[in-house]
């Protein structure tokens, strides 16, 4: 028997070669993010006053607290960053640790490489232990060079080491996530769909028992752990040997599966499917629908579970920051009350999630262009104006719908807990963030109608949004570069009047930009 | 006989890349026409733009009488075209595929599907993602051979199949001849084009070279002859129109031009021939010399 572990270094050199531009742009943003915001928060609040001001406007901010846990010593420009950041840190590390873990292991034996390899020579264990051998560097490497930037950035050791090491350790739990689901997945979306889904799950856990109090919840989910470590704070960092001890397990269980089963098959083998296509299956619309549905309906359930997570937190938060009259005072302007300002931050952030559901949809049709799978449906007489439409309605409708479920699940997560606050004008508000979602998803059609080369800035479009609307404010950018945030131009909460006229001007724009992507598709050439 | 399919000085670049140079083709009724010459000589780029997906940047392009660019949707109503590169949705089963694009060309005869997943023995239960490159043709070929078109456009289809699952290409196309359909066939297996087409025209940097009957392009050629003769005249290789002599003994072999073939044998019967054979010369060798001839030189 050869040995388990032949062609290891030459498969991991290969592994760093192929990933040498893409991993490095990912650490070096993840280890910037706290640097950025420790320097800037240095320089923006010198003084304890203003600390003290900022750190009771933003911990206060109820969507934020909820996005990005519970703070502590926010006062310190520490204990700022790491509450700001540090979820985020961890999620991105996450992120990171799963795609390469599965791109090195599932996604090689799915494109047939595993069996060439094996027929070198190669151990049994080497292509798998590359490609998590990658991933653990990847961790190491955000973790360290997150403390470095820190400590460049002016803070101090022991948390800026707390902070890094947490960054790591939460990505070394996900690469073991990930290396198990690719031994059980039978194809490499599946790994990735499933491991993304438990870190969809643990942020889901983190932002409950963050936001009703609950400890033990948040020290379930591995998201939380970065918070209950405090860096710079308590710095616990003996936290860290739970996401250690945890991923040793899960890396140990997917090695001993991947001893028993034989290369390119999984623990879920595929069965066959239907020989013959259901009725839906008939047009452009029904396949466009066919291709999205899993994922749509899994973001409709995301959106649901979210809206009803938060609406039903409402009445604790608001007996929370009710006690704090000074907060009151600074939050509470115009005719919204506490509650309703909160609902409008949930509400906000649902449509952020609908819009990027319509605008993934609508990439769609750029991806399978390039996958070459458009030219063969144009042989038929279906024409590219008629399959580009179908792709902008199911993209409108599955927005529409999304930001339905969710503003639905928020409306009466909070009106049965007994938030002060009326589902009508919960759905009211809902139904007005419809014309901005509608214009992010039809500038998306535009560029892939228009200009496709230019489409991959269509998420980062909806990021920039999303930057502007949450913390636009806050960063005290002008009121320009605010107006650009289509979100800028709806309510933003239940109990603001409802204006029309931005309204249509929104739908207008939306109306021009379709029938610009339309006019580009039918005179530009396909891929 | 009219023709299915004329392309007129059609010139295509891509950026600073010409694909087309002023390609003209004419593919009559009912013919079947094979479309040869190397990677990169714009044979995919000629099909995309009768197939409507991309547009001529000058000359004139006409499809079953229509203009493949604005009339797609009705044109394609009378086409079938499978890619060399069969790309199938990763959650589609094959069934599925075919299915869909029967009913995007208005509905399949569901025998004719039944007795073409039997033909090509394709497992339609199998998702798009679980075929190898094989399989994904098969799921293509069913598509387009289940359709009732007037024209098939082939882009070398059978690629990655095996020869009996050729045979079976071969056997379909020669019955969708039969019923009178028209033929465009991309290939590099020229077996398949010697057995299938009455045309052929080579491509070669996106202008064709050579075009003609089968049987015009063969007498365009060199004969290979091996004579076995009393006396081997001295001067042989210098004889017009003779190529390449090598002796064996009493035999000689040469190749010759087929417009000196008269001389040459008048010349030989003349140095006392014992026996003589004479070779048309193969498809192989005949393509190979349009693929290698530098532009401009004559065969």
């Amino acid at each position: 028997m050869k040995r388990p572990l032949a062609g290891y270094g030459i498969l991991l050199g290969q592994a760093i070669r192929l990933d040498r531009l893409r991993l490095p742009v990912w650490v070096i943003t993840i280890a910037l993010l706290p640097a950025i915001t420790y320097r800037s928060y240095e320089g923006l609040f010198s003084t304890p006053a203003s600390r003290a001001s900022i750190a009771g406007t933003l911990s206060a901010n109820p969507a934020l607290l909820l996005l990005y846990g519970t703070g502590r010593s926010l006062t310190t420009s520490g204990g700022f960053t790491a509450w700001r950041t540090g979820v985020f840190s961890c999620l991105f590390v996450a992120i990171i640790a799963i795609l390469t873990v599965v791109r090195h292991t599932r996604a090689e034996e799915e494109a047939g490489r595993a069996d060439l390899l094996g027929s070198t020579g190669v151990g049994r264990f080497a292509l798998a232990a590359a490609g998590v051998t990658l991933a653990l560097m990847v961790c190491v490497a955000a973790g360290a060079l997150t403390t470095a930037g820190l400590v460049a950035g002016g803070a101090p050791l022991r948390g800026a080491a707390c902070f890094g090491l947490l960054v790591a350790v939460t990505g070394v739990f996900f690469a073991g996530v990930a290396a198990l689901a690719s031994q059980i997945a039978n194809f490499a979306r599946g790994a990735v769909s499933a491991a993304l889904g438990i870190l969809a799950l643990s942020y889901l856990v983190r932002a409950w028992g963050d936001a009703t109090g609950t400890a033990w919840l948040s020290w379930l989910s591995p998201l939380g752990w970065i918070e209950k470590a405090a860096p710079f704070t308590t710095n616990s960092t003996a936290v860290a040997l739970l996401p250690l001890a945890l991923g040793a397990v899960l890396l140990a269980t997917s090695a001993m599966f991947l001893n028993r089963r034989d290369v390119g098959s999984g623990l879920l083998e595929p069965r066959p499917g239907p020989g013959t296509a259901p009725r839906s299956l008939a047009g452009s619309f029904g396949l466009a629908w066919r291709l999205s549905a899993t994922s749509s309906m899994l973001w409709l359930v995301g959106l649901a579970a979210f809206g009803a997570v938060f609406g039903a937190a409402v009445p604790s938060l608001t007996k929370l920051f009710a006690t704090n009259s000074a907060l009151r005072a600074f939050l509470v302007h115009g005719a919204g009350s506490l509650t309703d300002l909160f609902v409008g931050e949930v509400l906000s952030i649902l449509a952020l999630m609908a819009a990027i559901v319509g605008v993934q949809i609508m990439l769609k049709a750029r991806s399978e262009e390039v996958a070459g799978r458009v030219e063969i449906l144009l042989a038929t007489p279906l024409t590219r104006a008629r399959w580009f439409v179908s792709q902008l309605v199911l993209a409108l409708i599955a927005a529409s719908l999304a930001i339905a479920t969710g503003g639905l699940a928020l409306g009466i997560g909070a009106s049965t807990t007994g938030a002060t606050v009326s589902l009508a004008h919960v759905l009211a508000a809902t139904a007005a963030q419809l014309p901005a979602i509608w214009v992010l998803v039809t500038v998306t059609a535009a560029l892939v109608g228009t200009i496709p080369r230019w489409s991959v800035v269509a998420l980062p479009i909806v990021a920039a949004t999303f930057v502007i609307m949450l913390f636009g404010s806050a960063l005290g950018l002008p009121g320009i570069l605010l107006g650009l945030s289509v979100f800028a131009h709806v309510p933003k909460d239940p109990a603001q009047v409802i204006h029309v006229l931005p309204l249509l001007v929104l739908i207008g724009i939306s109306v021009v930009l379709a029938f610009t992507s339309l006019v580009g598709i039918r005179h530009r050439d396909i891929a | 006989m009219s023709d299915a399919i004329v392309i007129d000085d059609v010139h295509k670049s891509f950026g600073s890349t010409k694909a087309l140079q002023g390609l003209s083709l004419r593919v009559g009724e009912g013919s079947v026409h094979g479309f040869l010459g190397p990677n990169g000589a714009g044979k995919s780029t000629t099909i995309r733009i009768l197939l409507g997906l991309i547009r001529a940047d000058r000359g004139r392009v006409s499809l079953l009488g229509g203009d493949p660019w604005t009339d797609a949707g009705s044109l394609h109503q009378r086409l079938a075209y499978v890619p060399g590169d069969v790309n199938l949705w990763p959650q589609l089963t094959g069934g599925e595929v075919i299915d869909l694009l029967g009913r995007l060309r208005g509905g399949l005869n569901p025998e004719r599907r039944a007795e073409l997943i039997e033909r090509f023995e394709l497992d339609p239960t199998k998702r798009g993602r679980a075929y190898s490159k094989g399989n994904r043709q098969k799921v293509a070929l069913v598509a387009a051979l289940a359709a009732r078109a007037d024209l098939f456009i082939f882009d070398e289809p059978t690629a990655g199949l095996d020869p009996l699952m050729e045979e079976t290409f071969r056997r379909c196309v020669e019955e969708r001849q039969r019923d009178g359909a028209t033929v465009l066939l991309s290939s590099h297996i020229l077996s398949e084009v010697e057995a299938l087409c009455d045309h052929v025209s080579i491509i070669r940097d996106g202008v064709i070279v050579e075009h003609g009957s089968m049987d015009e392009l063969r007498t365009m050629s060199r004969t290979t002859v091996t004579a076995t003769l009393q006396a081997v005249p001295d001067d042989l290789a210098s004889w017009p129109g003779v190529h390449s002599v090598r002796h064996h003994g009493p035999q000689v072999t040469f190749d010759v031009d087929d417009t000196e073939m008269t001389s040459t044998m008048t010349a030989l019967a003349a140095a006392g021939l014992l026996s003589l054979r004479a070779q048309p010369p193969s498809l192989e060798e005949l393509f190979l010399q349009e693929y290698t001839r530098t532009p401009g030189s004559t065969p």
